[in-house]
């Protein structure tokens, strides 16, 4: 599906209490006629309404926001247009008004409350511009397992594009045989993955034998001028050779793209991908109910690296040093320190959820990083939630001077994510509830 | 910035990105911490310029920089008409090939129109079309080698433009006479077919087609040729094309006039003269070849070699970790993912000392 032609709803509005129901009913009649269930179109309006409550409360009266609402066939968004100003900028943290001493209190929270109505929820700003998205997807059913997996074969796979019907067999092959910590959700609903496909978000290649049997496939989601994130290659039955004829046949596909490189943080260990694909590293991944598994992240660059600048704290430059050595990247190292100037008042960090992790990414620097972490982690302890993630982006300078506080609330880093973000990024995982 | 920037942007576009060239030889030494660099990455001829071209740049008055060049390169377009056996305003002449693979899209195509090449080939047709809001439709190669058959499949009523690299680069294999004259002769002039001949002089093969040669019979015919391969003045960016008469009369309509310089025009004046020049070439790239297949085979390296001053070699790792790993060594190649080659490498043909240190290199990063 071409986004350009997605079909959208927008809205302006004055920033006052009395449009709030005119958003609401907007959003609600929207989702529903862009295919959600009663229930998740509820659930969305109320997001919504919850944000806008949420900027009424913190916002000066009379502003403009608008409110933006698209149909990404598999999912909702209504995303939220906010300017920016200094005195509103600690609102957008998801625990503004968090009180550290009443933890009953983070229930009342307008944007959590949001950011738990919906699947996801993403804060971003450009040019002086809050935007807040909210993703809700449409309810698919699930599927089981497929039962016949295709007998080893030893001719030379055909590696092709499937139609739907492969499409959903895959997804299905995929949950019968892998266990779920090494796949996405949307494959236990193979409905969904055929419209995320149909959406062009997603794109797969399968491999079929002789007997044009589904062998195993990959999976992958591209951005433009992204790094583009692949799911396997998933194998009904281990096979090198399959698996190098996905892997051949995707980067063929992406290879001329100029996205900078593929990700792969979804792949069952064992998989053979060692010829196409550089170890980053691994986090540590708590699945509810089981204990924590390694997920191992790997990279394949697609262009040529010809080298850039990096910022650094002078407590992360060891680390980095070591796995550009250790990677062959080369990077000019330069060390930032904190050395008294002044920055902004609050800071502000981007949450955003998926399923049992979340990973948050810094949008404003600020004097009270720290405790606002902290404010950050207590909610997520407070959620339930182990799997928790940051991502420090060393083509910013000012991201450098966190890695203190960073390392004060127990996280350490765990692999650098080349050409992730304006330069390369650091994914940090915490580790403060092992040291409890 | 401009509000909305966004609405102002076509959509093809958006969904195209910038091609990032590599960084000068100094920043990329120091970045990979090497003391020397040998670039096989851009299939430049390593003895360089002809004597006599070197002598013009030697030459070349500075005052001279200050007076536009000729507009259309009247002399050089008379000499390459000469020796073609064409008349002089069947030829334009382009900043390097890829300005006159602008000039012929630009020319034929409009909104809603196609172009024909291979997958695996130079990227700029390619390139071109795309970013030019036009469909460019690729079939994959059939043993390495453009696929006849496949091209003329795809093409519909709003095919105007097939183009076939002859030699291809990266994988040097090539239509021999017969095998174009059948294309074209199924083509039947409904569609413009450009074959761009830029490592045409690097082919010995008696069989090699000269497409100009082929101008006469098939109306419909483009020819490309360049400077900056055989003859070492990629430097100075100047290619040309050929064709016949009325079909270049229409290119000419897209073509921008005063954007080769003059001493670039000079020097290919010298360089076609010097046939000395491109034989020494051919012999070191006969040379090194012959050295580069044996010690490919003791490596155990699967390669592809055949015509150009050019090798792909396919590797047992990501091509572009070993592109890091051979820069640290300060070896310089083409990755061949961006391609669609996954895994393997171009190199192209150098002195002995390059390719002794890109022997060496790939022994290192293999171990």
């Amino acid at each position: 599906m071409n986004k350009s032609k997605r079909r959208e709803l927008s809205l302006d509005l004055t920033l006052e209490a009395a449009f709030l129901p005119v958003a609401a009913a907007a959003t609600e009649q929207t989702a529903l006629a862009f295919g959600l269930e009663k229930k998740e179109a509820l659930q969305l309006t109320l997001a919504v309404e919850e944000v806008l409550n949420h900027l009424v409360e913190v916002g000066s009266s009379g502003e403009h926001v608008s409110l933006k609402l698209a149909d990404g066939l598999y999912y909702m968004e209504a995303s939220i247009d906010f300017p920016l100003k200094e005195l509103n900028l600690r609102a957008f943290n998801l625990t503004s008004g968090v009180s550290l001493e009443d933890e009953s209190q983070l229930s009342e929270m307008g944007l959590l409350i949001a950011s738990r109505m919906v699947d996801r929820l993403q804060l971003s700003l450009k040019n002086n511009v809050m935007r807040l998205g909210l993703y809700k997807e449409k309810y698919y059913p699930e599927a089981g397992g497929l039962k016949d997996i295709p007998a080893e074969d030893t001719d030379q796979p055909a590696i092709l594009t499937p139609g739907p019907e492969d499409l959903k067999l895959f997804c299905r092959g995929v949950t019968a045989t892998q266990p779920g910590y090494y796949y996405p959700s949307f494959f236990s609903r193979p409905g969904k993955f055929v419209d995320m496909v149909k959406s062009g978000d997603y794109s797969a290649l399968l491999a079929y034998n002789g007997k044009k049997q589904v062998l195993g496939g990959i999976a992958w989601r591209q951005e433009y001028e992204k790094t583009i994130e692949c799911f396997g290659p998933y194998l009904f039955r281990d096979s090198k050779e399959v698996a190098g004829a996905l892997l051949d046949g995707f980067l063929e596909q992406v290879g001329r793209t100029r996205a900078p490189g593929v990700l792969s943080r979804w792949l069952a260990p064992g998989t053979a991908i060692e010829k196409h694909f550089e170890s980053l590293g691994a986090a540590d991944f708590y699945s509810s109910g089981a204990g924590p598994v390694q997920r191992a992240a790997h990279y394949r660059q697609l262009c040529e690296d010809t080298g850039s600048r990096v910022w650094a704290h002078t407590d992360l430059a060891g680390f980095l040093k070591e796995e550009y050595r250790r990677l062959f990247l080369p990077r000019e190292v330069r060390e930032v320190k904190d050395m008294g100037e002044h920055t902004g008042a609050y800071s502000v960090f981007s949450c955003q959820f998926d399923q049992e992790e979340v990973t948050l990414i810094p949008l404003a620097a600020g004097a009270d990083a720290g405790v606002n972490l902290a404010r950050h982690l207590t909610l997520f302890a407070g959620e339930g939630i182990k799997n928790i993630y940051f991502e420090l982006d060393l083509g910013e300078e000012w991201h450098a001077l966190l890695t203190p506080v960073l390392v004060r609330n127990g996280f350490r880093p765990c692999y650098i994510l080349p050409h992730a973000g304006k330069g390369d990024l650091v994914l940090f995982q915490c580790r403060a509830g092992e040291k409890k | 910035m401009i509000a909305r920037l966004e609405e102002l942007v076509p959509s093809y576009i958006k969904s195209f990105d910038a091609y990032i060239p590599s960084k000068p030889d100094p920043e990329l030494q120091k970045l990979f911490g090497c003391d020397r660099l040998y670039r096989l990455n851009n299939n430049e001829n390593p003895l360089g310029p002809s004597p006599a071209a070197q002598e013009i740049l030697q030459r070349f008055s500075p005052p001279r920089a200050a007076v536009y060049p000729s507009g259309d390169s009247y002399y050089l377009r008379e000499r390459l008409a000469a020796t073609h056996g064409l008349h002089p305003d069947q030829i334009l002449v382009g900043n390097g090939a890829n300005e006159v693979i602008t000039f012929v899209i630009k020319a034929f195509c409009e909104a809603g129109d196609n172009i024909i090449t291979a997958d695996k080939t130079f990227a700029v047709y390619e390139w071109v079309a795309i970013f030019s809001g036009y469909e460019a439709r690729l079939t994959p190669l059939k043993d390495f080698a453009f696929d006849d058959q496949a091209m003329l499949e795809r093409i519909d009523s709003r095919t105007k433009i097939l183009f076939v690299c002859n030699p291809n680069n990266p994988t040097g294999t090539y239509w021999n006479r017969d095998k174009l004259c059948r294309f074209l002769d199924r083509v039947d002039g409904r569609q413009i077919v450009v074959v761009d001949e830029a490592y045409f002089e690097y082919v010995e093969k008696e069989d090699f087609p000269d497409g100009i040669s082929l101008i006469d019979r098939y109306p419909n015919l483009v020819v490309f040729r360049t400077f900056s391969k055989m003859y070492g003045l990629a430097g100075l960016r100047i290619g040309y094309l050929a064709g016949q008469l009325d079909v270049v009369n229409i290119i000419r309509r897209a073509c921008v006039v005063y954007s080769v310089n003059t001493l670039a025009q000079e020097a290919a004046l010298l360089a076609l003269e010097d046939k000395d020049h491109i034989n020494r070439t051919r012999r070191l790239m006969r040379e090194e070849k012959g050295y580069l297949r044996r010690e490919l085979t003791r490596l155990g390296l699967p390669f592809v070699m055949h015509e150009g001053n050019y090798v792909m070699i396919k590797l047992p790792m990501s091509d572009t970790l070993a592109y890091r790993r051979l820069m640290g060594r300060g070896v310089m190649v083409r990755t061949m993912t961006g391609f669609r080659f996954p895994n393997y490498i171009r190199i192209s043909i150098a002195r002995h000392e390059a390719m002794e240190a890109l022997v060496k290199g790939l022994e290192a990063i293999l171990l």
